[in-house]
């Protein structure tokens, strides 16, 4: 049992997945999205100095997540786009997607909106790091 | 290229992380659990008659993160239990711990303790779900 996942493409995957949620949370749906979880502007003015802390951890949450997807698609012996799209969506489905609904309905005061937001940027996430680790072996 | 999933295992699996997760955030951390999500009894007495629909969300998410686990642990021929731990812990370090610092990374209030809990919970049901998929075909 062995396996050797291509870290450049896992580097590559988990910046696509950052750039992707700057994407996402800023100029798409920053506004939706503070409102859902009850954010408001000052919090994120007073958050500031934490901010780069906190961007570091996401961006180490990515990474973790892309090694992960790439391991498999390795171990698996994926090679087409069209089962990366699979891995990525089996990842999102059995685990960000669950994962988050229980977040979800166990924090109050959140909104359903938050997690439709969030949910749909895992989902775009997975498979675009999905596909890039099963067809960059 | 497909597998068979055995549905009864994933049930099983399901239950069992219903119960223990019952426990975890009942008699063993649920007043810390509470007070991280600035939840107070009067909160919890008003959502009583919610709270069938908010297990039911439970339930079926726990049966998600089992079926995913059960498709793995069936690409990658997994059988014993010391390799459906192993799938457990792989999955729960590169999904579940990190969708939840994502999620706290990015959330407001008494994250920490909130975190804790929960990726607590979800290490717990990943193991004890990779164990019973792997071992019971």
């Amino acid at each position: 049992m062995t396996f050797q996942p291509n870290y450049l493409a896992v580097v590559v995957a988990a910046l696509v997945g950052f750039f992707l949620g700057w994407i996402w949370y800023t100029p798409l749906f920053g506004k939706q999205w503070m409102a859902a979880r009850g954010i408001t502007e000052q919090q994120i003015a007073d958050g500031q100095k934490n901010m780069a802390r906190n961007m570091i951890g996401v961006a180490v949450g990515i990474l973790i997540m892309a090694w992960a997807l790439g391991v498999l698609a390795s171990y698996l012996h994926l090679a087409t786009w069209m089962q990366g799209l699979k891995l990525g969506a089996l990842a999102w489905f059995g685990f960000a997607f669950a994962i988050g609904l229980i977040d979800s309905v166990m924090t109050p005061g959140r909104k359903v909106t938050a997690f439709y937001i969030d949910a749909a940027y895992w989902l775009i996430t997975l498979v675009a790091m999905g596909i890039i680790l099963s067809v960059w072996q | 290229m497909s597998i068979t999933v055995n549905y009864l295992a994933v049930l099983v699996a399901a239950i069992v992380s219903f119960v223990l997760g019952m426990i975890w955030h009942g008699p063993l951390f649920g007043k810390a659990w509470n007070e991280a999500r600035g939840v107070t009894p009067e909160m919890m007495e008003k959502g009583k008659k919610e709270m069938p629909r908010f297990l039911a969300v439970v339930f079926v998410s726990l049966f998600v993160v089992a079926w995913g686990l059960a498709v793995i642990a069936g690409y990658t021929h997994l059988v014993t239990l010391m390799q459906g731990l192993k799938l457990g812990l792989m999955a729960w370090f590169a999904f579940a711990l990190t969708v939840g610092a994502v999620d706290g990374m990015m959330a407001t209030g008494r994250r920490m303790p909130q975190f804790l809990i929960s990726t607590g919970s979800w290490l717990v049901t990943f193991v004890v779900s990779g164990i019973i998929v792997s071992c019971w075909h």
